[in-house]
């Protein structure tokens, strides 16, 4: 009896032990086909489009992407966005798809309503964008909200000006983004370091 | 026992060759922003897949305290190679920047590189010069607010320096530079901020709207009355010769105030007291958007209509152009017998009307109140406007 005891206690532990680690195998198995078990930190990106000609005269978009968002809800968000004015101009923003909780709308999501002002930006060659939640997070942003392929918080619409030249690069530099939580000290923001910025930049290339 | 540890056995192996199947299948996935590996290389596969995508993609490193960025256009790509991306940044002992690619070959296509600078730049453009040699590469483009960043296109590897260049802001009564033809030189009105071409002339067949400095020989006056304009200065354009495309939008700065009334109120209407700004500034200076071919005195109309500034003026015939009566209800002899509206364009007050005036990339256009025929702002030996 105490002979079949211990046989049946070293099988139990060989089988836990076994278990152990073929879930060990398949966490490492994940860990390398998903490319690590923690989400990308957060970062904002102003999309660098394909080399443009200075013929283009029609306006164009680009977008401002979200890569991911801590865990938290972020009832205000707000980019400055510096550009060339004498080279290009600013015609205002569209939606994006990057939503919002709203309890008023039956999916229980909205997009949010950013604030920027064209002519100003024109002028300063600097385009603040904002969006704030008056209630006090009823409508924020959070991760939960993030679909997987839904990364566009907006669309930037731009023109190039005649003075554009082959050869111009024309920076978009992104400058101090902020997703700011109830919680302040929970926000993430570039100039803190908790929020990677990414800028874009136009190119202009032969015509043709 | 034995039969377990086989399992166990088995079951590690099956493991370890899935994870390298997979590993081994599993496609490149293209992300918008990549980081350079420590060797630098970045392999064929890639570049293929960003060809064949047609993407545009950021591969960034650091080098010391600096971060390196290269965006590469998937249309570029020719043939795609292991390519060695690193860069390696350093300043010299003269505090200019130094950096060396680290390719042995050609890369086969044009990127851009984008040096982030920690600090502010102290200078408005640079230029990358090839290690030794004193004749320029390129130009840089440098922005950036409190950092700054250096954009080139990189079109030969090796060893490079950076020398930055602080463009110095170019007085308007500067005199025009020199020129020993006695032919009136064309220029591109519409290179950025007014300032590129330096003077130097393009062909005069070239029909692209360009306006036409003066070479300061022109002898009496034009049918309209106008004086011979200084040398340097553009000639004056037609109204009924401008050609207005609104595909192509410019800017310049513009302004409308009135400060000089505040010195010589004793003279003002009594009536007008109400309507004039405590500071003299009836529009403080702004930069506005301009259509290829307008006049000062259109894109004037403009701006009053868009932030609802009074503005009132009558067509002159004899001078072929608008004659500005008044703006902001302050009109001309409101503050005396040699009062009135004029305006200057970079600081020179134009001698003909302000819808002969063509706008240039980077104008500065300011429209002043005088109370002395000009004397008292510096134009008194302007015609108006």
């Amino acid at each position: 009896m105490n002979t079949q005891g211990k046989k049946n206690k070293k099988k139990r532990n060989m089988v836990i032990g076994a278990g152990v680690l073929v879930l060990i195998a398949v966490l490492i198995f994940l860990y390398l086909h998903r490319g690590g078990f923690l989400p990308s930190a957060p970062a904002v990106t102003v999309e660098t489009p394909g080399k443009m000609s200075v013929a283009q005269a029609d306006p164009f978009s680009l977008e401002l992407q979200l890569s991911s968002l801590k865990e938290n809800y972020y009832p205000a968000a707000s980019f400055s966005i510096r550009f060339d004015p004498a080279k290009l101009e600013f015609l205002g923003i569209d939606e994006g798809n990057v939503v919002i909780s709203s309890a008023e709308s039956s999916s229980g999501t909205a997009l949010p309503e950013w604030n920027v002002n064209v002519e100003n930006s024109n002028e300063t060659g600097v385009i603040n964008i904002m969006y704030l939640d008056m209630t006090g997070g009823k409508y924020a942003f959070s991760r939960e909200l993030l679909a997987e392929k839904d990364n566009v918080l907006l669309l930037l619409n731009f023109r190039l000006r005649g003075s554009v030249r082959e050869g111009d690069i024309l920076e978009l530099n992104l400058e101090d983004a902020v997703f700011a939580a109830v919680d302040e000290t929970k926000s993430l923001a570039s100039n803190a370091g908790t929020l990677k910025t990414i800028n874009g930049r136009i190119v202009i290339g032969e015509d043709k | 026992m034995k039969r377990f540890i086989k399992i166990f056995v088995i079951c590690i192996l099956c493991m370890a060759a899935c994870c390298s199947c997979s590993l081994n299948t599993k496609p490149i996935s293209l992300e918008s922003s990549m980081e350079i590996p420590e060797d630098g290389i970045i392999s064929a596969e890639i570049f293929k897949k960003l060809k064949e995508e047609n993407k545009v993609i950021t591969f960034y490193g650091i080098s010391g305290d600096m971060k390196y960025e290269w965006t590469v256009f998937g249309e570029d790509i020719q043939e795609p190679k292991d390519t060695n991306l690193k860069v390696e940044v350093e300043k010299d002992k003269e505090n200019r920047l130094v950096f060396r690619l680290c390719s042995e070959e050609e890369l086969g296509f044009m990127p851009v590189l984008s040096l982030y600078s920690a600090h502010l730049w102290e200078a408005d453009s640079a230029v990358v010069y090839r290690k030794g040699e004193k004749e320029p590469l390129c130009s840089v483009s440098v922005t950036g607010n409190k950092t700054s960043v250096l954009n080139f296109s990189v079109t030969q590897i090796g060893e490079f320096d950076i020398k930055g260049e602080k463009t110095e802001v170019l007085e308007a009564e500067t005199t025009a530079p020199e020129k020993d033809t006695q032919q009136a030189v064309e220029t591109d009105p519409y290179l950025s901020d007014g300032k590129a071409n330096d003077g130097q002339a393009l062909s005069n067949e070239k029909d692209d709207g360009g306006r036409v400095l003066s070479d300061g020989k022109q002898e009496g006056q034009d049918q309209y009355k106008t004086d011979p304009v200084p040398e340097g200065k553009p000639l004056p354009v037609e109204p009924e010769n401008q050609d207005v495309d609104e595909e192509q939008t410019y800017t310049c700065t513009f302004s409308i105030e009135c400060s000089t009334i505040l010195n010589n109120l004793e003279d003002l209407n009594e009536d007008k007291l109400d309507v004039l700004p405590t500071d003299g500034v009836i529009l403080s200076e702004r930069t506005v958007t301009f259509y290829e071919g307008e006049s000062v005195y259109d894109v004037l109309k403009r701006i009053c209509q868009e932030n609802d500034i009074h503005m009132e003026s009558s067509w002159t015939p004899m001078y072929n152009s608008a004659y500005v009566e008044g703006i902001h209800n302050l009109y001309e002899f409101d503050c005396g017998s040699g009062s009135g509206w004029m305006y200057r364009v970079n600081g020179w007050y134009p001698n003909y009307g302000c819808s002969r005036y063509q706008l240039a990339q980077g104008d500065k256009v300011e429209w002043r109140y005088t109370c002395d025929l000009g004397a008292d702002i510096g134009g008194g030996y302007s015609v108006g406007s």
